[in-house]
């Protein structure tokens, strides 16, 4: 006998597998998941230190607790619905096309993706402040429980509005164009976050002035978020513009629950799947000027490689963003000093750490082709070639604007926002020295020690596509040291003529720039071609070990 | 098209063995194809014949023994051998973030064609595997399988090889697709191309095939035309080559009394 299970039971066998789902993707590798938990536990450690900061800070001044109740009922629900929105734009893992023919429906899904998305080491972070003033402002138990309940529908808000707002844009967009949001919304948030930081740092984190930032008033428009009217609940007013408030708020809710289930459903029929990826500008040209008709192919494949695939395109971003800004900021002076002129190599290293991953991995996008490419009759020089210069074509030019950007940022912290640009030149060549010995290096990695392709040697399955991530370019720093090291040199030597350095001052006449320019490109010419033609002969050695690692990856 | 003994051999392999971690994959195996045969090489899952495959197209060096493909050592002239053959994987071996054409325009400039020579071939191919009318801006990854077979073996036929290497061309794919692919290879054997192929779709092969090798725990059992490998088996005239492939493959029907809901 056969008995269905009711509406509740589905969404809980739902929830139950979405959390084990989660769970085991976390705890594949022990030391991936002790990572996962060290990282959790110092979350969680850090929300019980902010909420008994903020219990503390509250009980001795009672008149902070509703700027900081305001400020964090509004945080929670724009960081909920900005940051869950991120996280599931980039991610695969609720695919509806895999319970499509299953009897659910899209409001039991919903609300299990509502219920699973709160059981996350972010909902106490979130959670820390509010609860530190509940704590803080005390009342009976059933007050208490009433602020808690106020707590968990501000969190349950944000979450809801977000998944309102996903289904919506999947049924609008197609999935690429969902990651190109998410990456551009996700930088937005991180650059926002760590810039709003920096201004804090500067212009408020001095002794005696922390008192004045807590008695910071909410932005106004805090007031007119749906959560406006749990902060009403909370403080027991329920007339007249509360009420229009608290009206607002249920309203919301009951409204993104009934919005974003229609949307799910229309998915779950088939009627708004959208297609994986959104059309392309077909080109069949396979030709580029200067190049040989296989290195231009090669040139061609990989950048098109590297640029149609949503989570590559994503890192070109997210890397020099999340990288760079931090050392920048902390390895420079924002007062245009021009006697510190460390960044004309650090800002170059810190470009190459953060494309480490695209250049130690040449043949890491190429998936299931790759046995199309070893199928071939191409010359392998020629196949690395047009790799090494794809990668060059598409670091050097961004790294330069980004370059520029940065100094101009640099500028503005300080006051002047040219007074950094006078480096941009020399900026730039070292942004061109460190990015050449890095691919002539990649050359070789990539090919001896091929990543993310699995090498018969490290016994290591790893799916094309995946971990190019900031792990991988931590651990391949220490590889990588010897030749950021040669870089700074070469860099060094291109420009003794033109600056001073400091502690010797200048090494050589402004007139040998004419000579040592040219010598450095030579050299960095030279060590480039060295890579390439050791790169191709490793790979012809290698070759069988790469197919044979496609097939045991599955790719 | 060559006619029985008197066509020279295009592949020919002695003692052609494979292990992988001490395991064999393939035993010592002598296997002998002339041009213009559709050579049909068949065995259950993992009998070893995608690991001779790979070793034919100089994939995967073997662990002893030797083959010679169109004349060439199948382990030192590799480059010269790919130059010659079209292959066709079990996976179609595609960068699934191009476009049909610039599949096939990549594929052209690695084998150097001229891009025109290139383009004029791929609508040739095209229009023969009714891919034509394919959208040119979808991406591969969003045709189906069927479609992405027919490029796959668009490509594997683009430099115009003389012998065609095709691991299960047949899988997973629709009857009006396998009719297309089945008119293509047939054509290409009429104009003295040799297909060398592995496939599960026993009728296709009884219908296609002028030759059948069968291996089974990666040794050869059967060789020959039909009513050889019937002979062979002990089976008769009578048998079909899914009775013979059965027989050799050691399947048996056993009774499901645990499904008896069904």
């Amino acid at each position: 006998m056969i008995h269905a299970p009711s509406a509740l039971q589905r969404c809980q066998i739902l929830l139950g597998l979405r959390l084990r789902l989660l769970f085991r993707s976390r705890s594949a590798k022990p030391v991936a998941f002790a990572f996962t938990l060290a990282v959790n536990f110092v979350l969680l450690l850090v929300a019980a230190l902010f909420a008994v900061g903020t219990a503390f800070g509250v009980s001795r001044n009672p008149e902070l607790g509703d700027s900081l109740l305001a400020s964090a009922f509004g945080s929670i629900f724009i960081a909920q619905c900005v940051l869950t929105l991120v996280g599931m734009a980039v991610s695969e893992f609720f695919d509806v096309g895999r319970i499509m023919h299953l009897p659910v429906a899209a409001k039991e899904v919903f609300a299990a993706m509502l219920l699973a998305g709160m059981i996350s080491v972010m909902t106490p972070l979130y959670a820390a402040s509010p609860l530190g003033v509940m704590v803080a402002q005390g009342g009976g138990a059933f007050v208490m429980l009433g602020r808690l309940l106020c707590v968990f529908a501000a969190l349950a808000l944000g979450h809801l509005v977000s998944l309102a707002i996903f289904f919506l844009m999947s049924t609008a967009m197609t999935r690429r164009r969902m990651r190109d949001f998410a990456v551009v919304l996700g930088s937005f948030v991180g650059i926002s976050a760590y810039v709003g930081f920096r201004l804090l740092d500067v212009n408020y984190i001095e002794p005696g002035r922390m008192q004045e930032l807590a008695q910071m008033k909410a932005p106004a428009f805090f007031t007119w978020l749906p959560t406006a009217g749990l902060l009403d609940i909370w403080r027991g007013e329920f007339g007249g513009l509360a009420s229009l408030r608290i009206g607002f708020t249920l309203l919301t809710g009951v409204l993104a629950f009934r919005f974003g289930a229609a949307r799910l459903q229309r998915m779950l029929d088939g009627e708004a799947e959208p297609p994986s990826t959104a059309p392309v500008m077909n080109s069949e040209s396979v030709e580029v000027p200067f190049l040989s008709p296989i290195v231009g192919a090669g040139f061609l494949l990989h950048l098109r490689l590297l640029w149609r695939d949503p989570q590559l395109r994503m890192q070109w971003l997210q890397q020099v963003v999340f990288i760079c800004l931090p050392w920048v900021f902390m390895g420079v002076r924002t007062d245009g000093d021009e006697q510190n002129p460390w960044f004309v190599w650090w800002l170059p290293a810190m470009f190459v750490l953060a494309r480490a991953g695209f250049h130690h991995g040449l043949f890491g996008a190429d998936g299931k082709g790759l046995t199309l490419l070893m199928l071939s009759p191409a010359p392998r020089t020629q196949l690395v070639a047009g790799r090494m210069l794809a990668v060059l074509g598409m670091c050097i030019p961004i790294d330069l604007v980004l370059a520029a950007l940065l100094l101009l940022l640099l500028g503005t912290l300080g006051g002047d926002p040219l007074c950094m640009l006078y480096a941009w030149p020399a900026v730039a060549l070292g942004v061109v020295i460190f990015h050449t010995l890095a691919v002539a290096v990649g050359a070789v990695f990539s090919t001896r020690w091929p990543y993310p392709i699995a090498s018969a040697d490290r016994k290591r399955a790893v799916k094309a596509g995946q971990g190019q991530g900031c792990v991988t370019t931590f651990v391949k720093l220490f590889c990588f040291l010897p030749e950021l090291a040669v870089s700074g040199l070469l860099t060094a030597l291109a420009l003794a003529p033109l600056m001073d350095f400091p502690w010797v001052g200048r090494l050589l006449p402004s007139w040998s720039f004419a000579l040592t320019l040219p010598a450095v490109l030579a050299v960095c010419a030279l060590l480039a071609v060295a890579g390439c033609i050791i790169g191709a002969r490793t790979l012809e050695q290698r070759e069988e070990q790469f197919l044979q690692a496609l097939r045991e990856t599955g790719d | 098209m060559h006619d029985g003994l008197a066509a020279p051999l295009v592949v020919k392999t002695q003692g052609l063995s494979r292990e992988f971690g001490g395991k064999p994959a393939v035993l010592p195996l002598d296997l002998e194809v002339r041009a213009g045969e559709f050579f049909g090489f068949l065995g259950p899952n993992g009998a070893g014949k995608s690991t001779t495959l790979r070793m034919l197209c100089g994939l995967l060096k073997p662990t002893s023994g030797s083959a010679q493909v169109l004349g060439l050592d199948c382990t030192r002239e590799t480059m010269e051998l790919r130059r010659r053959i079209g292959v066709l994987p079990e996976e179609p071996a595609l960068y699934e973030r191009l476009t049909p054409r610039e599949m096939l325009a990549l594929v052209a400039r690695l084998h150097g064609l001229v891009p025109d020579e290139g383009r004029r071939r791929t609508e040739a191919l095209f229009e023969l595997m009714e891919l034509a009318q394919a959208d040119r801006s979808r991406l591969l990854m969003d045709f189906s399988m069927g479609m992405r077979k027919k490029v796959a073996l668009a490509a594997a036929l683009l430099h115009g090889p003389k012998l065609l290497f095709l691991d299960e061309p047949f899988n997973g794919i629709d009857a009006v697709t396998v009719r297309a692919i089945r008119g293509v290879l047939t054509d290409a054997v009429n104009r003295g191309v040799t297909v060398f192929f592995s496939s599960h779709v026993l009728e296709l092969v009884e219908k296609l095939c002028t030759r059948i090798a069968i291996i089974t725990e990666g040794r050869l059992r059967v060789c020959g035309t039909l009513t050889e490998v019937r002979m062979q088996s002990g089976l008769g005239e009578q048998a079909s080559l899914e009775d013979v492939f059965v027989h050799l493959a050691g399947g048996t029907r056993t009774a499901h009394n645990g499904v008896d809901f069904l």
